[in-house]
């Protein structure tokens, strides 16, 4: 088999694999899956603008990878993404967007809108047919008014009033269908976000720990990290160390480690060093750099 | 006998309408040694005379465990006893692992009359050759039923088998009438006094030879609920335990004897101890002949 | 000649098909149930203060199409239990004449001993191992509620087709158990001891109405089912209002606008 240079990818994925794990699947011996985080995640519109919630969870299979991690990501000042499905996938992926949308304001020269993010994830999803599993809530409030879609891994899109996505979905969207009228007050609105986020929380196990809520309305932006904690650490009921003197020891001996040192701050605060005596530079041939 | 030419098969009945086999079956269960049982509104118990075949052997069993809420006594072939025994074990635990129900005891019973009825009916089949008195707690309260080789299943408020029952079924027709509202210590005297009178005239019982038997209420509680914990689950009593009852007991008045005083005094400084050799002084059962 | 099922002295063993719910890998002449074919949704049933009380729609399915929509999926089983059903509905029928049976058989006894809810339970729970261990089940999950006439103790119990058995003052089945359980939890669990009937009713009427938007197989056409100290009663099919103009101002599913 003659041996051939490998390419760089231009997308930055490999598929120097595909051959292989065909070959697998038809033994029957294929079936990798990606991992996804487990996730609860949801948005609505109410009478000011957008809420979005999350849970804090990112699991590897059974085990919690994460108990805090952040689930709304940043697309732009007036404009978030919650994220669930593969972790790497939507946080990359949102970055990417996120960064493409400033450069298309500066391009512009106007306020991002949220039909634009979307329109920018659905095209790169659907490029990827599905590989890239990120499956996102985007809200954000825009000279349009308030806007919440969902894009599906496949990249298909919905617009609705209130939506929920990840393993949790269906615990939080039993709450929203009990709870969701049009016109919804700020409060009440934050209070059934938080519900679902919490329904999802102690009813799935893909999703646990904390709520992330994000207000967005017309001029501001709210981000309320762990605004719920329902799942705190209790307090240790004891001290559990051990009292100096717990283990006897019958030889001490006391090592110093430290030979010589020398301390150098650096930093804005720090104190400029002294300058070297100009002879000495030329002389020894030695390049030095300029410290001003 | 008379009786002879129709009494060889089981299957045949003789001209006044009796199957022979099945009364000489009952014959066998009166050469056992006497079982009284009792029954008050709360508490079912059974109190029975063992027998030792030999000097050299220990006393032969009359009581068997059925389940937690409900045990026999018997009196006739040990051998069928046990086999029939077996029997309701095995219904008694198939209806506490698919019903999780304890048996109730009318239905053990029914059980257990078909079963002997079979071997009335069937050529080559003899009738079993024991009876037995089952004491129970259900649902309904505490139940007294008598089995007997012909089948029968009867519910009693007191009955009697085995040697020299008779007498003891007189002492029970006299009092039974105080046995519903007696307490479980008054309940448990009338039974060896009426297991007393199946004794020989010159004699009395015995701390070895009696044994004796209670079920009261709670004993058919679930087994892994916390009433079972307190509830008086069937038990057999014998030996050393039984002298708290003994004790009790107004000595024997033995026929043609001087007064009781003159004998406590001739016995000496062991308390309650009489003529009789009462509350386990002796170890015979022999009399002291009254001589001063 | 093959004594157990799957056995086989091929050189090579593991010739696994990759088989979803088509007809089972079997190498016996005989088959099993392996796919139920006409099926019922979700069951759900929760505890309240005087008793218990079960919701189940009137739909049975024929894959995707709603073929009958006037069954009975809630059922007596004597006089204090009653027993609700989603899956295959011929085993659920075939469940129905053997507790009958069962019953029937007690009451002939006529002794003053009735078999109470629990205990139904405990048989029915066997029933369903013994079969999933002959790898020939039930093909159902079922909810079982009831009160105890001796003492008046609610009961409320799951069994499904592999025997797993559960009990909680709320339960739930097929997708009754994604989307109803957390709603079920949230208002009853803790407060079952002072939730009256009219709110246990409403509860459940609210968890049926999500059921109906979200569940693909299910009908707004529902039974409730009640068991009290006093006895036990099923109500007659009805149905509540639902909204679906919650969506009418948007366009589209993107930057589409009229």
């Amino acid at each position: 088999m003659t041996s051939v240079a490998p390419q760089k990818s231009k997308s930055g994925f490999d598929f120097s694999n595909y051959s292989r794990n065909h070959f697998l699947d038809g033994k029957g011996l294929g079936g990798f899956t990606a991992t996804s985080t487990g996730t609860t995640i949801v948005g609505l519109i109410y009478k000011d603008g957008i809420v979005l919630g999350a849970d804090t969870r990112a699991t590897e299979g059974p085990i919690v990878a994460d108990k805090n991690c952040e689930k709304i990501h940043y697309i732009s000042d007036n404009i978030r993404c919650c994220g669930a499905g593969t972790a790497a996938d939507t946080e990359f992926v949102t970055a990417l967007i996120s960064s493409n949308m400033q450069l298309h304001a500066l391009h512009t020269g106007r306020k991002p809108r949220v039909v634009t993010a979307m329109t920018m994830l659905k095209q790169r999803l659907f490029q990827y047919q599905g590989h890239i599993g990120a499956a996102l809530v985007l809200g954000g409030y825009d000279a349009t008014g308030p806007q919440l879609f969902t894009v599906a891994p496949h990249g298909s899109t919905d617009k609705l009033p209130y939506v929920t996505m990840g393993s949790g979905s269906l615990a939080a969207m039993a709450v929203f269908e009990s709870g969701w009228h049009k016109d919804m007050e700020q409060k009440e609105a934050v209070d059934l976000v938080v519900a679902a986020i919490s329904s999802g929380i102690f009813n799935d196990l893909g999703s646990g720990s904390n709520v992330d809520v994000c207000i967005i309305k017309k001029d501001s932006t709210e981000m309320l990290r762990n605004y719920v904690m329902p799942n705190e650490r209790a307090k240790k009921e004891q001290k559990y160390g051990f009292a100096k003197g717990t283990t006897r020891f019958t030889k001490e001996h006391i090592y110093s480690m430290i030979q010589k040192e020398d301390v150098f701050e650096v930093g804005s605060t720090a104190p400029t060093p002294a300058p070297l005596p100009a002879a000495a530079a030329g002389a020894g041939g030695e390049e030095t750099m300029d410290t001003s | 006998m008379f009786r002879n030419t129709y009494d060889s098969d089981n299957t045949v009945f003789s001209p006044q309408g009796r199957l022979h086999q099945v009364e000489y079956a009952l014959e066998a269960v009166k050469q056992g040694s006497a079982v009284v049982g009792l029954r008050s509104k709360t508490h079912a118990i059974l109190v029975a005379l063992k027998r030792a075949p030999s000097e050299l052997a220990s006393y032969q069993k009359k009581m068997l465990r059925i389940d937690n809420h409900m045990g026999i006594g018997f009196a006739g072939l040990t051998s069928d006893a046990r086999v029939l025994s077996n029997y309701m074990r095995q219904l008694a635990l198939s209806s506490r692992l698919l019903y999780s129900r304890p048996l109730p005891i009318s239905r053990v019973v029914n059980a257990l009359a078909d079963r002997a009825q079979l071997n009335t009916m069937q050529y080559g089949k003899r009738p079993y050759g024991v009876g037995f008195l089952i004491i129970g707690v259900d649902s309904t309260g505490p139940h007294l039923y008598e089995f007997s080789p012909t089948g029968n299943c009867f519910e009693y408020h007191a009955m009697s088998l085995g040697a020299r029952s008779q007498s003891a079924k007189t002492y029970l027709e006299r009092n039974y009438e105080k046995f519903q509202d007696a307490d479980l210590d008054k309940l448990i005297l009338h039974g060896l006094y009426a297991l007393r009178d199946t004794l020989q005239q010159n004699k009395d019982l015995e701390l070895d030879q009696v044994s004796l038997s209670i079920v009261g209420p709670g004993a058919d509680a679930d087994s892994n609920t916390p009433a079972a914990r307190t509830g008086e689950k069937f038990k057999i009593i014998d030996g050393e335990a039984l002298r708290r009852w003994m004790d009790m007991m107004e000595p024997k008045q033995i026929p043609g004897s001087t007064t009781t005083a003159a004998a406590s005094s001739a016995a000496g400084a062991n308390s309650g101890a009489d003529q009789g050799g009462e509350g386990g002084a002796s170890t015979s059962g022999e009399v002291q002949p009254m001589e001063e | 000649m093959n004594y157990l099922p799957g056995q086989t002295w091929s050189s090579q063993p593991a010739q696994h098909h990759h088989q979803f719910a088509s007809a089972s890998y079997n190498t016996d002449p005989s088959a099993h149930t392996s796919q139920p074919i006409v099926t019922g949704t979700s069951v759900i049933a929760i505890r309240f203060k005087d008793g218990v009380m079960m919701a189940t729609d009137t739909l049975a399915s024929y894959g995707s199409l709603a073929r009958f929509m006037d069954i009975k999926r809630i059922e007596k089983v004597g006089e204090n239990t009653i027993l609700g059903a989603s899956g295959d509905m011929s085993d659920w029928q075939y469940v129905q004449h053997t507790l009958d049976k069962l019953m029937l058989r007690e009451q002939n006894e006529n002794d003053g001993h009735i078999l109470s809810p629990s205990q139904i339970y405990a048989y029915l729970a066997r029933v369903m191992y013994n079969r999933r261990s002959k790898m020939d089940p039930i093909w159902n999950s079922f909810v079982l509620a009831g009160v105890d006439p001796k003492d008046g103790s609610p009961f409320l119990g799951y069994v499904d087709l592999l025997g797993t058995t559960y009990s909680a003052s709320t339960i739930a089945t097929g997708f009754g158990l994604h989307l109803a359980q957390p709603l079920l939890r949230k208002a009853v669990e803790g407060r079952e001891d002072q939730i009256e009937e009219e709110e246990a009713k409403r509860i459940l009427e609210e968890c049926m109405k999500v059921l109906f938007y979200r569940d693909a197989r299910s009908l707004n056409r529902f039974v409730i089912a009640t068991v009290t100290k006093e006895g036990s009663k099923i109500s007659e099919p009805y149905s509540v209002p639902t909204s679906w103009g919650f969506a009418e101002m948007l366009r589209g599913y993107g930057p589409q606008t009229q």
